[in-house]
């Protein structure tokens, strides 16, 4: 008798089971290969996101030079930031002037190459190439063509405007016109990545949109305000988005151009980080700014995310 | 055969990291671990921050590696400012160099970290005794505990390089030969750089782009320089030190006979300019000779002793070198270092002029040649002028709120007493830590 509650295994469902089991076993090779294929990049954020956050994390708290044992002071880093540290509040401030210099002007620009290169003519490509090639160019060469063009009383750019009766001003040595150099330079180094952005976000656009707007008799602004600009918000969004998080942590372009002066007048946050636990070796203490830094970008991001409804027209 | 899911890989790799992001922070990035073992490696690695290639050291270790059979691995930190995070990095880590460079303004810091090795026991060994030594040299490293963390190969003072041709051809006397005030003050240094100015076309001096400055002119107007001599004050905000420091700017601001900081501030400018002829006299250490001897060709110069005031002081960067206390071989860097301060090695400085070897006798080599500059041996009265001024642990943390503030005061918006008055008491609650 068969009993109800057992399967009998007959030979064919062993034979089935075994060829299970082979199969099942040629699966952990190719699982194994997976892990294989992954590890680099697993083991890459492990030890250069993971292993810092944690570290930083712990540092944040602790008052530590970098070269003897920590000290767990608690809070006390972040209250002392937030309530006992003029500096911290002029870098803010001068983050904030650089973001507000150059995310617009960056942004604006590179909507302008992208208009005029997306256009289907000759030769645009080689524009396009012309105007990204900044952004991937090195940010020290890049910086320090522009610190020589800025350069003092007699730089470059102060001797061709001197032809024309005009006196420039001590670019990189008095304020504000230090930062205005560096916001200058920075958008030249980092508009090529947006106008790209910018010129796929256009070229989505149908052209139907375009020829039954002919048709409705728009004109060329009227079919840029009405068509184009609404069409591209998306891809602006991503633009404004990124350029946030960027400018928030600029910084090889500050340090090579002005050191954050003058006067601390161009300090920049995460110079202020670097200067404070490298320069200082207040390691703790510039842990517990990088986390503030963490959090403004965060919350910022969030806010924007949530008011993109407003602006972002996804079609 | 056992399986290994994904979540298990991943839980894995979590808690090793943060073991390890753990232990490290637990260990305060001790550079402890070689330390005490011992090596009788015949390699040792050494960290400076200048290039190989035009400094003196190739003949010298060459010489070394011929006579005792190590081998030198010469590792180039980084230039400049960048060699500060550089020095904090290394000493952080579980693998320093055996010996690297130290600059002479942070030795009191690190020596308070315990991160440098204390060598009274190896200059004892070696028997070097501090009367054959310049003071501020042998006494350079000297902790107020009477440690020695670091020790210095010598001294490159600071004097007044000038251009002898444009002297001349302007009718302006030369300035003296010797460490003397006769004829040469502050006054006199005025009134020949006002001589050999041509408006917009040259200059007659550049000193604020040398931070010597900040230590020179205030000890010879009757101050102290940076600090007060026990490290207890920040003493550039005083009065005698304050008016030493606008004297020095108003060379631009009000007398018109030095280039506009916008111009000084950029990398070595001051002496591509006086190598272009642009500027007639600028303060530097005695670390310039050999670049000017290589590239300052057409027209004569020579060096000067530092303009007096109330008093004819100079100071001095000093070669420091630290042996750190992680490092793997300590032995062959003591070798090194005692062979680079003894007649063996320090006669190689000597001969090539940039620097005055802290041992007497091999400073007593520095001779004129037929190479400028003529008085070359003015830079031994120089040492023996030198300041060794006062040290404070957090110098880079003060620094970096004092010297900014100067910013303005060089580019003639503010006053030096009313700059460093606004910061004396951060400066101060800084240097008292």
């Amino acid at each position: 008798m068969v009993s109800l509650g057992t399967p009998h295994r007959t030979d064919a469902s062993a034979a089935t089971a075994r060829r299970g089991r082979r199969r099942l076993g040629s699966l952990w090779p190719s699982r194994a290969t997976g892990y294989l294929f992954i590890a680099p990049l697993v083991i890459g954020i492990a030890v250069f996101q993971l292993y810092p956050i944690g570290v930083t994390t712990y540092a944040s708290f602790t008052q530590w030079n970098g070269l003897s044992a920590p000290v767990f002071t608690g809070l006390t880093n972040y209250k002392r930031l937030l309530t006992d540290d003029p500096t911290f509040r002029l870098v803010l401030k001068n983050t904030l002037f650089f973001m507000l210099g150059a995310i617009p002007l960056t942004t604006l620009v590179a909507l302008g190459l992208a208009l005029l290169t997306s256009q289907r003519r000759r030769g645009m490509s080689f524009f396009r190439m012309a105007f990204f090639v900044p952004f991937v160019a090195n940010t020290v060469a890049v910086s320090f063509v522009w610190y020589r063009l800025f350069g003092g009383a007699d730089g470059v750019l102060n001797n061709i405007v001197r032809g024309i009766g005009i006196h420039g001003p001590d670019w990189l040595v008095t304020s504000p016109w230090a930062m205005i150099a560096i916001i200058i330079a920075s958008v030249w180094q980092g508009v090529g990545y947006p106008m790209i952005v910018l010129i796929g976000g256009l070229q989505a656009i149908p052209l139907t949109v375009y020829e039954a707007s002919a048709i409705d008799g728009a004109t060329g602004f009227r079919k840029f305000r009405h068509i184009t600009l609404p069409l591209v918000t998306p891809s602006l969004f991503f633009v404004v988005l990124t350029q946030f998080i960027t400018t928030f942590q600029v910084f090889g372009i500050v340090y090579v151009m002005t050191q954050g002066g003058p006067n601390k007048q161009t300090t920049v946050y995460l110079l202020y980080v670097f200067n404070t636990a490298f320069g200082e070796g207040q390691v703790g203490y510039a842990s517990a700014m990088a986390w503030i830094l963490f959090v403004i970008i965060g919350f910022a991001t969030l806010v924007q995310w949530r008011l993109q409804r407003r602006w972002v027209f996804y079609g | 055969m056992s399986t290994l899911s994904r979540r298990t890989l991943l839980a894995g790799l979590g808690a090793a990291t943060g073991s390890v992001a753990v232990s490290a922070c637990l260990g305060g990035g001790a550079a402890t671990k070689n330390a005490g073992k011992a090596n009788n490696s015949k390699t040792i690695r050494l960290m400076n921050w200048e290039a190989l290639e035009g400094s003196p050291y190739p003949d010298v270790f060459k010489a070394f590696e011929k006579d005792t059979g190590y081998k030198i691995n010469y590792e180039f930190g980084a230039s400049g400012d960048a060699y500060w995070p550089k020095t904090r990095t290394v000493l952080g880590s579980n693998n320093p160099p055996d010996i690297m460079r130290i600059d002479d303004d942070f030795v009191a810091y690190y020596a308070s970290t315990g991160k440098l090795l204390d060598l009274r026991k190896n200059i004892s060994a070696s028997k070097l005794q501090d009367s054959d030594y310049y003071p501020a040299v042998f006494n350079n490293g000297k902790q107020p505990d009477g440690s020695i963390v670091a020790w210095s190969l010598g001294i490159q003072p600071r004097v007044i390089f000038y251009n002898k041709t444009m002297f001349k051809a302007a009718g302006v006397p030369l300035p003296p030969t010797t460490w003397t005030s006769d004829g040469w003050t502050w006054d006199d240094f005025l009134s020949a750089a006002k001589k050999l100015t041509v408006a917009g076309k040259r200059w007659g001096a550049a000193v604020i782009d040398d931070s010597g400055y900040e230590v020179v002119y205030p000890a010879n107007n009757g101050g102290q320089g940076r600090w007060a001599k026990d490290g207890s004050s920040f003493a550039l905000a005083n009065a005698p030190d304050a008016q030493a420091v606008q004297w020095v700017a108003d060379l631009t601001c009000k007398e018109k006979v030095q280039p506009a900081w916008s111009v000084l501030n950029q990398d070595q400018r001051g002496q591509q300019m006086f190598i272009a002829g642009q500027i007639a006299m600028m303060e530097r250490g005695s670390s310039l000779v050999p670049f000017l001897q290589e590239n300052a060709k057409d027209f004569e110069w020579d060096i000067a002793p530092i303009p007096a005031q109330k008093a004819q002081h100079t100071y001095g960067n000093q070669i420091d070198f630290c042996i750190p206390a992680g490092a793997a071989n300590q032995k062959g860097a003591w070798k090194l270092l005692e062979y680079l301060t003894t007649m063996d090695g320090a006669k190689f400085f000597s001969a090539q002029g940039s620097m005055v070897p802290g041992l007497k006798r091999a400073a007593a080599l520095i001779k004129p040649t037929s190479k400028p500059p003529q008085h070359i041996d003015l830079i031994l009265d120089a040492v023996d002028n030198a300041i060794l001024p006062g040290r404070v642990v957090q110098d880079e943390a003060a620094i970096n709120v004092y010297r900014p503030a100067l910013d303005p005061v060089k580019t003639c918006q503010t006053t030096a007493a009313k700059a460093l008055g606004a910061v004396r008491k951060q400066v101060d609650s800084i240097v008292a830590k």
